[in-house]
């Protein structure tokens, strides 16, 4: 390994003969953020493949059961949208494994692994977290994509059509992904390691919530729209959305009722998801513009 | 103007203070075009945080910074540092990479985002891989390559997008003597093309050997910047190192040791040293040519078998950086003194 030499090889250029700078001004900026986002699609190209492989092992569990059911003489549902939803049971944790595996290590990595320390002097901190974003929204966004396109696939199979709902599912999910990546990406702001931000998203996501959601539903009505996996109900609800009240009440014991929230209303969804990815995402910019280096 | 005094970068009572520690206190530097410029201190000396100041990774509490470009120095500031540091490759500190990138992947993005014309970035990614010997590694992923080789990419990464200016932190710490002797070798090369280097290290031999001046800073302060020439003949202190024939024992040692010390006391600033590592006598004095001179003949006219005799500029280096250093560790104690005093009586 260690067989290489110097080879003095003089060039006698000098940067005045050859360098012209290109794109200064907001030409550049577009540029570096391009360039950051392309260079990030590139470098996670395995982890996205490794997503689509767990879409597709999600799809074919799902396929599976249906066939399964079918064989035992169930019949099709009428709709192919009721068909849809079958598959969409997942997308919510699917979602959050795909946004926790991208939006966790987006910020962390450069402390935790001093690539900071060559980075950041070739491109400003608001550039690369920009290119970032967006590369890795891109790439979640594409494995949300092919999942549904697998489901829209088998419908159009089963119904030769495929129905408009689904794609307002795939809408609502693709908001979802914002909201949990933000999220994520958050976490990494402020964690030291990547594991860390992973681990600590996924409890907050899967346990805090949950058991803030269950007891706020025994003492409470207010829709809990502070709730991110409550968002997710609004990528199957938007295919039944109930017209009158949202939410349904059950009586438990005398005197105590659990109220139970199906899904946010489509503006609900749209502003929350709004609010939060922008405060989540503003305040991640905000801690790692401020971190220091090691 | 001369291109040896005509200032390159500028650092004007720069000052940068965390919490309760002043990193960097007033700092006063010129770097001139085309020199390399040896940055020394202790470890928290402030070197890094000066070259921090300089990427605009970290922001003065005070001072300003100039650089020049157009022919002019301007002051660094938030508006103009995309355009200003576009002439300065920076490797600060431990570059690491992305494990799973190659050379070629990285060093592309590097020139990219630096705004290098991009028809001429895949060949000049492949000159300068191969300017450092690594053109058979260029398409290896990063995650395979030793840790002289990582450093070598980490230069690169600073000199792809061909700026005029070098700032390199510590770019030979952690490195074997063979991949340190390469470096060394690709930055006098580096000197040749008429780059600027301003170089830290606490390696006092790799500085002495390519630093055309040295600047030594400690707890923050500026306490030396001059010529390894000038500053040896400011401090009046230098130590010609002396190799004889047939040293063998104890006896050989002293009794050589006495003769040389009979010969040429008055020239002496210093009592005579015997360094058994490298097995030279070490003759302190105050660096004067004529001395130097005087000391040899005499020492050949009395038949002494020396086989070698030189100043060499690693120990003068050491000597000056441990004054310089011991110093200033004696004014900064002084001064933490009278402040912990001026605390208690308030």
């Amino acid at each position: 390994m260690e067989n290489h030499q110097i080879q003095i090889k003089n060039t006698g250029k000098l940067r005045e003969d050859i360098y012209i700078k290109e794109n200064i001004g907001s030409k550049r900026k577009l540029q570096q953020i391009y360039d950051i986002g392309y260079f990030e699609i590139i470098r996670n190209l395995k982890k996205t493949l490794i997503l689509m492989v767990i879409a597709f092992v999600i799809f074919i569990l799902f396929l599976i059961i249906e066939e399964y059911q079918f064989g035992k003489g169930v019949e099709l549902p009428e709709e192919p949208a009721d068909f849809a939803l079958n598959f969409l049971m997942m997308i919510g944790s699917l979602v959050l494994i795909s946004a926790t595996s991208y939006g966790c290590s987006i910020i962390v990595t450069d402390f935790e692994k001093l690539t900071g320390n060559i980075l950041f002097p070739k491109i400003s901190r608001e550039r690369l977290f920009v290119g970032r974003f967006l590369a890795n929204y891109l790439m979640n966004a594409f494995v949300i994509l092919f999942y549904y396109i697998l489901v829209a696939f088998i419908v159009f199979i089963k119904y030769l059509g495929i129905p408009k709902i689904l794609w307002t599912s795939l809408g609502w999910a693709l908001l979802y992904v914002l909201l949990i990546l933000s999220f994520t990406i958050l976490f990494s702001s402020f964690m030291k390691s990547t594991a860390g931000a992973v681990v600590f998203s996924l409890i907050f996501n899967m346990m805090v919530f949950s058991i803030i959601q269950s007891v706020l539903s025994l003492f409470s009505t207010i829709e809990p729209l502070f709730i991110l996996p409550y968002y997710a109900t609004i990528i199957t609800g938007c295919f039944n959305m109930p017209e009158g009240d949202r939410f349904q009440t059950f009586p438990v014991m005398e005197g105590f009722d659990i109220t139970l929230w199906t899904t946010p209303s489509p503006q609900g969804a749209l502003i929350g998801t709004a609010i939060f990815s922008f405060v989540f995402l503003f305040s991640a910019y905000l801690i790692f513009r401020n971190r220091q280096n090691k | 103007m001369d291109p040896k005094t005509e200032v390159i970068i500028q650092l004007k009572n720069l000052t940068k203070k965390f919490k309760f520690v002043t990193a960097v206190n007033n700092l006063n530097l010129e770097i001139y075009k085309g020199e390399i410029l040896g940055f020394l201190g202790p470890n928290g000396a402030g070197k890094t945080t000066t070259m921090k100041l300089i990427a605009s990774l970290l922001h003065p509490n005070e001072g300003e910074i100039f650089i020049r470009e157009n022919g002019k120095l301007q002051k660094l500031s938030s508006h103009n540092k995309d355009y200003l540091l576009d002439n300065i490759g920076f490797l600060i500190e431990n570059p690491e990479f992305y494990k799973d990138r190659t050379p070629r992947q990285l060093l592309t993005l590097f020139a990219k985002l630096k705004g290098y014309p991009r028809k001429k970035i895949e060949n000049q990614v492949e000159e300068i891989v191969h300017m450092v010997g690594l053109s058979q590694w260029i398409d290896q992923k990063l995650g395979t390559f030793s840790k002289g080789m990582r450093q070598k990419i980490g230069i690169l990464s600073a000199l792809v997008h061909d700026p005029s200016i070098l700032v390199l932190d510590e770019p030979q710490t952690g490195l074997d003597p063979k991949a340190r002797r390469e470096i060394r070798e690709l930055l006098l090369q580096l000197k040749n093309q008429g780059k600027t280097i301003f170089l830290s290290s606490h390696l006092l031999y790799e500085i002495a050997e390519i630093a055309d001046r040295v600047a030594i800073i400690s707890h923050g302060i500026l306490v030396a910047c001059d010529t390894l020439e000038n500053l040896e003949s400011q401090a009046k202190s230098s130590q010609i190192q002396v190799e004889l024939l047939n040293i063998k024992n104890m006896n050989d040692i002293n009794e050589a040791g006495f003769q040389i010390d009979k010969l040429i006391q008055s020239f002496l600033s210093e009592p005579i040293r015997y360094n058994k590592d490298s097995g030279v006598f070490e003759l302190p004095f105050d660096g004067d040519p004529e001395k130097q001179y005087k000391i040899l003949q005499i020492l050949v006219q009395n038949e002494m078998k020396i086989i070698d005799f030189t100043v060499s500029k690693a120990d003068l280096l050491e000597t000056l950086y441990l004054q310089h250093i011991s110093q200033s560790d004696k004014t900064y104690k002084e001064f933490q003194k009278k402040a912990i005093k001026v605390e208690k009586i308030i």
